[in-house]
């Protein structure tokens, strides 16, 4: 007789939402963020088959602020009710149910007095202890504990003693499916999945440092590994991007931190009773990106550009678009050549746009972060006038057991270990990529390992700096969108093309190649003394100006994969981007 | 009557009459210098205004002037 195989029913297509009725509002709920719902989701671990986006937002309709994608996943059924019954009221879970061609047999209302989390008859809730661990095998307080099972997450936070109990609920005999640990100041986070729960003992969690996984942190830690696959450890100190003026848009930046000590321009654009509190940043977010572009010290981490004059330009927390508008009419305003800008809204903006335009035609390069949605390239780095950048990274620099490596899908992994990451936004506005996991750098009180493409653009801010202030190109060009144009072009004619999709990974990766760095000069240019209509360096070490037409797009050549490209100036635009240069 | 703020400036493309109708329409909001919670340049030189209005305002508004200002949602913007 055959093996028998017993058919059973397998999963099913469930739809899974932000709740935005007026109910809620009523019930005195907020709906989720966008980033919040993307986060809950994806600690799920489930099965995701499709994410539906809303093709295009009113800007005056719903705040952008509210989650409106919707997940189609395949799940159990039996997991699914699970779901359903533990449910938060601002969370929608309902079978993907097919339409028929007469009316429903019924339409279920559901109140808010059911959407309450209950878990009920099928399900196995049980206390789970742990206890976090760091150097020295010393109990970490603070570190937000999240354990999966089938249900919803249940999160709490390490006491003084390094203990957290938690509430697993799961179906029958089903395990825990992630446990993740958070990074907290010098550590690394931890995420395990199917871990091994001990539901009668203590569950001990060790968390590492860095400086307990990589030899001289932080005094000797001179390079990350962006750096050095951009080439920055190339170059000489003496290439610091003296003379170039960039603004990082952001939270502000903590210039207590013994690496962002000469950093002394800035604006607080939150608080109109102290415009001086740019240098205190609570987020810690734009204290990494500074870190990134302009860290200056002896042995220790160096940023890409530590000679540059940097303006804190802060509007984090509660950036809006009217802060974004502040920060460039400041940009504007004090000739900022680069603008480093590690944000996004899901939500296009027609009264931005005006304002990125006009930024460009006074020569203010705009490098926006792609977005961490996982989905389209958000706003503004959709924008036809800014390079936009996606993440990469490096399967060999992220510790095994982390969220970093949980992003790393085996199908986006070049030969040589550059992956593009699950969270990063990707479409054909994308220009290049960089590095955007496992980063180390900068933030208030010591350093902190982040990710996203936040930390990706102001890499290639930095390189934008270095080359404006040190390739002969640059070296007497006046401001202008043509210069900008021209700066675009060059970081995508440096670019290392990945098999990753160009959608993920736009031109590719740039680097200092040795020819590029030999270029350089570490003279200081006149920057922004520089005479409108001022002369350029046309052809200048090899390098094409686009001056023929307004913009320059490009194509690889051959299917080598190698990093040649061919300047077509003259050639028609792409019909999506008629007139940017992504 | 919930209120959202809603940023307004003069259309590009409509030049000097788009200045001219965010001049107007902070002067029609005049008897309410509530509701103007940013105002960037002056009410005789309007450059941008954040407005406190009612969606449907917003709508009105919005058809109202039309190819001469551009009125949208104050969005959150957040770190990526």
């Amino acid at each position: 007789m055959p093996d028998q195989n017993v058919l059973q029913g397998g999963k099913r297509q469930y739809l899974i939402a932000a709740r935005r009725d007026a109910a809620l509002a009523t019930a005195g709920l907020r709906p989720f963020a966008a980033g919040a719902l993307e986060n809950v989701v994806q600690n799920m671990r489930l099965d995701i088959v499709k994410i539906h986006r809303p093709a295009a937002m009113s800007t005056l309709a719903a705040s952008a602020d509210v989650a409106a994608q919707v997940y189609v996943a395949a799940i159990e059924p039996d997991r699914a009710a699970l779901l359903q019954r533990t449910a938060p009221p601002q969370m929608i879970v309902e079978e993907d149910a097919y339409l028929g061609y007469g009316p429903p047999k019924a339409v279920q209302q559901t109140a808010m007095s059911m959407m309450s989390a209950a878990p009920t008859e099928g399900v196995v809730s049980r206390e789970v202890r742990f206890y976090v661990l760091g150097e020295d095998d010393k109990p970490l307080s603070g570190i937000d504990v999240t354990l999966v099972g089938d249900g919803w997450p249940s999160q709490g936070t390490t006491d003084a003693n390094g203990t957290v109990k938690l509430t697993l609920s799961t179906l029958p005999g089903s395990p825990a499916k992630t446990l993740f640990c958070a990074a907290k100041g010098t550590y690394w986070d931890r995420y395990l999945t199917a871990p091994q729960i001990d539901d009668s003992n203590v569950n001990v969690v060790r968390l590492s440092s860095i400086a307990e996984t990589i030899d001289g942190f932080p005094a000797k830690y001179r390079f990350g590994w962006g750096a050095k696959m951009m080439g920055l450890d190339q170059l000489p100190d003496t290439l610091d991007g003296g003379g170039v003026r960039v603004a990082i848009i952001d939270s502000g930046a903590d210039i207590t931190h013994p690496l962002l000590q000469h950093i002394t321009n800035g604006i607080d654009l939150t608080n109109n009773a102290d415009k001086k509190t740019w240098m205190k940043d609570v987020v810690g977010h734009g204290s990494h990106c500074a870190g990134t572009i302009a860290a200056r010290s002896a042995d220790g981490l160096r940023g890409f550009v530590p000679g540059a004059e940097i303006h804190v330009l802060k509007i984090f927390p509660g950036g809006q678009f009217s802060s974004l508008l502040d920060a460039l009419d400041y940009c504007i305003a004090n000739q900022i050549d680069i603008v480093n800008m590690s944000l996004g809204s899901p939500q296009p903006s027609l009264v931005v746009e005006q304002k990125l335009q006009e930024a460009l035609a006074n020569g203010v390069c705009c490098i926006v972060a792609a977005g961490n949605s996982g989905g389209p390239v958000q706003y503004p780095a959709s924008s036809p006038n800014v390079l936009a950048v996606s993440a990469i990274g490096l399967v060999g620099a992220v510790r095994p057991e982390t969220w970093d490596s949980s992003q790393i899908d085996a199908r986006a992994v070049s030969p040589d270990g550059v992956f593009s990451p699950m969270f990063t936004c990707f479409g054909p506005e994308v220009g290049v990529c960089a590095p955007g996991v496992s980063i180390i750098s900068t933030v208030p009180g010591g350093y902190e390992s982040q990710s996203g493409t936040s930390m990706a653009a102001p890499y290639v801010s930095g390189l934008a700096t270095m080359l404006l202030a040190h390739h002969p190109v640059f070296r007497m060009s006046a401001r202008g969108p043509q210069r900008v144009h021209a700066l675009a072009a060059m970081i995508r004619q440096m670019c290392t093309p990945y098999p990753l999709g160009q959608n993920r990974t736009g031109s590719g990766l740039p680097r200092v190649t040795p020819q590029i760095a030999s270029a350089l000069q570490p003279t200081t240019r006149p920057t922004v003394s520089a005479p409108a209509g001022g002369a350029v360096a046309p052809q200048a070490a090899g390098f094409i100006w686009p001056q023929q037409q307004p913009m320059a797009t490009f194509v690889p050549m051959g299917a080598t994969g190698d990093r040649q490209f061919l300047f077509q100036l003259g050639a028609q635009p792409s019909p999506n981007w008629p007139y940017g240069w992504h | 009557m919930s209120a959202d703020e809603f940023i307004v400036v003069p259309a590009a493309a409509a030049g000097a009459a788009g200045v001219a109708a965010l001049k107007q329409l902070l002067a029609e909001l005049g008897g309410d210098p509530t509701r103007i919670k940013e105002l960037v340049g002056t009410r005789d030189d309007p450059r941008r205004a954040v407005l406190l209005l009612s969606p449907a305002e917003a709508q009105t508004l919005d058809q109202r002037y039309a190819g001469r200002l551009l009125l949208e949602r104050n969005a959150g913007l957040y770190p990526s």
